[in-house]
């Protein structure tokens, strides 16, 4: 293990929480909402396919998904659920944020990728939530 | 990017409304860069020497700053992957917001 395969474990289980949260989300939503959060599912689970790729090439175990996470605040109606949404991305993008110091090359452009990616998607879960533009310094 | 925003405000007060939330965005991102970087705030008649030109009607002036994010997006991201450990999250966090910013403005 080295310090850039450490970020990207912690990665990797950012992105398997990222992916159970939208499982949450996605049963509370329909329409538009609805397809906003499957993309973003699809999104994460590439994310963490190649994680677990890049992972195990190098001879690492990556970590696997544990069997439920706890939600930070009860998600009961479509509202909530694209609050939860918010906060995925968030969570998710810190992680990303965080890997990008240790590693180089092509592991680096991959936490940027994410990261820009989860940034992109919690400006749009705002705006659904009606905040404009929905940005934030420094994502 | 400040001076550039705050000119198509001055030239297009409608836009204000929209493009103020992504002005906030910039100079946060430059106190970052300032504080990380050890350099000091610039005095007010620094600050206030550049005045940038803005284009003709509302819709170029708008498309003008997109253009402008699309290249700091770009010009972010190359620094991010070119930095050193300890400023690469700086950089990429500032190429992930102009992303978003991209994106407000298309």
């Amino acid at each position: 293990m080295s310090a850039a395969t450490d970020a990207l474990g912690s990665a990797l289980a950012a992105e398997h929480a990222a992916i159970f949260g939208y499982g949450v989300v996605g049963a509370r939503l329909t329409g538009a909402a609805l397809a906003q959060a499957q993309q973003a599912d699809t999104a994460h689970r590439d994310r963490r396919d190649r994680l677990i790729v890049r992972l195990t090439k190098v001879g690492i175990e990556a970590p696997a998904a544990l069997p439920a996470y706890a939600l930070p605040f009860p998600v009961t109606d479509p509202a909530s659920a694209q609050r939860l949404a918010v906060q995925l991305e968030e969570r998710a993008a810190a992680i990303w944020r965080v890997a990008l110091g240790p590693t180089t090359g092509d592991d680096r452009r991959l936490a940027l990728d994410a990261l820009t990616d989860c940034a992109l998607r919690a400006a749009r879960w705002r705006r659904a939530t009606g905040q404009q533009p929905g940005t934030v310094p420094l994502p | 990017m400040i001076d550039r925003y705050q000119a198509t405000m001055t030239a297009y007060p409608d836009l204000s409304t929209r493009l103020a939330p992504l002005l906030a965005d910039h100079r946060a991102n430059l106190d970052a860069l300032r504080r990380a970087m050890g350099t000091p705030s610039p005095s007010a008649t620094a600050s206030a020497s550049a005045s940038a030109s803005v284009a003709p009607d509302p819709a170029g002036a708008v498309a003008a700053l997109h253009a402008a994010e699309q290249a700091g997006q770009a010009g972010a991201a190359a620094a991010c992957l070119a930095a050193v450990a300890d400023y690469a999250p700086l950089l990429g966090s500032i190429a992930a917001c102009r992303a978003t910013h991209v994106e407000v403005l298309s």
